[in-house]
């Protein structure tokens, strides 16, 4: 019983040293390869991981003069590749620091034009078209609707405009640049410039420029003020209402000559609100000769209408256009038997209900005489 | 006295049995683990070598008889390194192809203002090891192929020019990347490009 007990033993003890010996060994060898090969391929992660961050945040703009490098880390260009196919390779590459820029000069090259493609040593790629600010192709504008004052500056190619008044809207504080067509001189009134001369202008009021539709063209004339309000009796439901009037004369503006067929009167008057009221707008565009008051001609303003609802108050623009055949009508040819010079004026007349404040402007006015 | 041996020899008989067996079994798993460990370490060189490489198309070229490719390859760490290129064609896109067909090629690298040729060495393809969709390298088996050394310094753009006349029209062209290790080529990188009709 004993010797079998001893027999059994041995061999038990015989298999444990065996077993453990190959669980001492093979395990802590398995267990170090697995390490090592996690620990290269998690390094290798790790620093790929960095480098695509890196590789991806490269940005490059540029000026047409300068390559600038506006992103958040440094760039180095390997090469560039030129339009006819020519190779460029930098050695040392150049480097652009974070926020820098520099010249297209350094590149070898006088016009970035010449260029095809950048290359960066992170392997981006940049095409040069992608550098450059896009080109913007302005939409056409039809004559007189859409315009805004400072697209019209000019006029003898697209509607023989003669005259234009606009105000410019990069007033430098209180001083108006000589050139520009219309401006306001504190406490004296308004100004055109025509013909290289300023004239002021005759209106039945006169407050600071302003901007009421927010277009960044400051208005050339515009009253706020309360006193040139008229309150009458008679509004909706009885109610009082409150009505604006505003006569803007340009003196000596339109030069009418005897073979003078066609007179144009392009104009932008705007009515600001200061509640979300509706208001009622008549325009009229006169031409009265200026040493004869008696030759007079007038007509109600085509306008096109464009309500803006601003958050302080809506804001209603009006563009809109006059025209004058005066070689067609018997009524209007009475300016061609009476040449000379003749004053325009611009009537507005705004109505609304009597608690809203109305405020009026006209940031531009242009003359096409044919 | 012969009853006191025979326990002794069974045992020393036993013991000796069961360490036969224990050190055969030692030495098995010595073996599989040293096979295991050599694998181990090439997945684990491949894959680090394959982290640190980029590749990408910096310019093609197609003209009425050719495509020209000039290929970038970055080492990310900077470091001087051997890498061998090669080129096939394949009916699908990046590691769907399941046919490589070799593409005879003229390759040349960039330096100092130059494109020059580099060095050409056919390779059997039992020696050399794409990565399968499961991610197993296995061997190539085209018969050779052709692939090219190109020694990384620095600068990283490879031309590869391929007659027109070689492509299918719906074929991709595969620019594959290799190291080598103890002989054999394994893939590191691919890319996959088609001459748009």
């Amino acid at each position: 019983m004993k010797s079998r007990l001893s027999k059994g033993q041995a061999e038990i003890i015989g298999g444990l040293i065996v077993v453990s010996t190959l669980l001492l060994i093979v395990i802590p060898l398995i267990m170090n390869l697995m390490t090592t090969s996690t620990t290269i391929t998690t390094r290798g992660y790790t620093i790929r991981s960095q480098f695509e961050i890196s590789r991806w945040s490269e940005k490059l703009i540029s000026n047409k003069t300068h390559i600038i490098n506006p992103s958040s880390v440094d760039i180095e260009i390997v090469r560039i590749w030129l339009k006819d196919g020519t190779l460029k390779e930098f050695n040392p590459w150049i480097k652009i620091p974070i926020t820098s820029s520099i010249p297209i000069e350094v590149l070898g090259i006088n016009n970035i034009s010449e260029i095809d493609i950048i290359v960066t040593s992170r392997g981006r790629v940049f095409k040069i078209e992608e550098l450059l600010p896009p080109i913007i192709i302005p939409p056409i504008q039809y004559p007189p609707l859409g315009l805004r004052s400072e697209d019209i500056i000019g006029g003898q190619n697209i509607y023989n405009v003669s005259h234009i008044i606009y105000a410019n809207y990069s007033r430098d504080g209180t001083t108006w640049h000589p050139g520009y067509a219309g401006f306001y001189v504190d406490g004296d009134g308004w100004y055109i410039n025509l013909n290289g001369t300023w004239v002021k202008i005759d209106k039945t009021g006169e407050e600071a420029y302003t901007d009421l539709d927010n277009n960044k063209a400051r208005e050339l004339v515009v009253l706020l003020n309360t006193t040139d309000y008229s309150v009458v009796k008679g509004g909706l439901q009885g109610n009082n209402i409150k009505i604006l009037y505003i006569n803007i004369t340009f003196k000596d503006l339109v030069y009418v000559s005897n073979i003078t067929s066609f007179i144009t009167v392009f104009l932008k008057p705007l009515v600001g609100l200061s509640t979300q009221a509706d208001a009622y707008v008549y325009i009229e565009v006169s031409l009265t000769k200026s040493d004869n008051r008696t030759i007079s001609i007038s007509s109600p303003a085509t306008l096109s209408y464009t309500k803006v609802a601003r958050v302080e108050a809506p804001t209603v623009i009006y563009q809109g256009y006059i025209m004058f055949p005066i070689a067609q009508f018997v009524g209007y040819s009475i300016l061609q038997q009476n040449p000379g010079y003749y004053d325009l004026t611009v009537l507005i007349a705004a109505e609304a209900e009597s608690d809203t404040d109305i405020r009026c402007s006209l940031e531009y006015v242009g003359v096409a005489i044919y | 006295m012969l009853k006191g041996i025979s326990p002794v020899l069974t045992t020393t008989i036993l013991v000796g049995a069961v360490l036969v067996i224990g050190i055969s079994f030692m030495s098995y798993a010595v073996v599989l683990s040293n096979t295991q460990r050599v694998e181990v370490y090439i997945r684990s060189l491949v894959a680090d070598e394959a982290l640190n490489t980029l590749i990408y198309i910096e310019k093609d070229i197609v003209s009425d008889s050719t495509v020209s490719l000039y290929v970038g390859i970055v080492n990310i760490l900077n470091k001087d390194t051997t890498y061998y290129i090669t080129t096939f064609k394949t009916d699908r896109y990046g590691l769907q192809a399941k046919v490589y067909k070799p593409l005879t090629t003229s390759m040349k690298y960039f330096n100092e203002g130059v494109f020059t040729d580099l060095n050409r060495i056919i390779v059997d393809s039992s020696k050399a090891y794409i990565v399968s969709l499961s991610g197993d390298y296995i061997p190539l088996s085209t018969g050779t192929v052709e692939v090219y050394e190109y020694r990384y310094r620095h600068t990283g753009l490879v031309s590869i020019t391929i007659n027109k006349e070689l492509l299918g029209s719906d074929d991709y062209i595969v620019v594959m990347l290799l190291t080598n290790v103890g002989g054999d080529y394994y893939e590191l990188l691919q890319l996959s490009y088609q001459v748009k009709s």
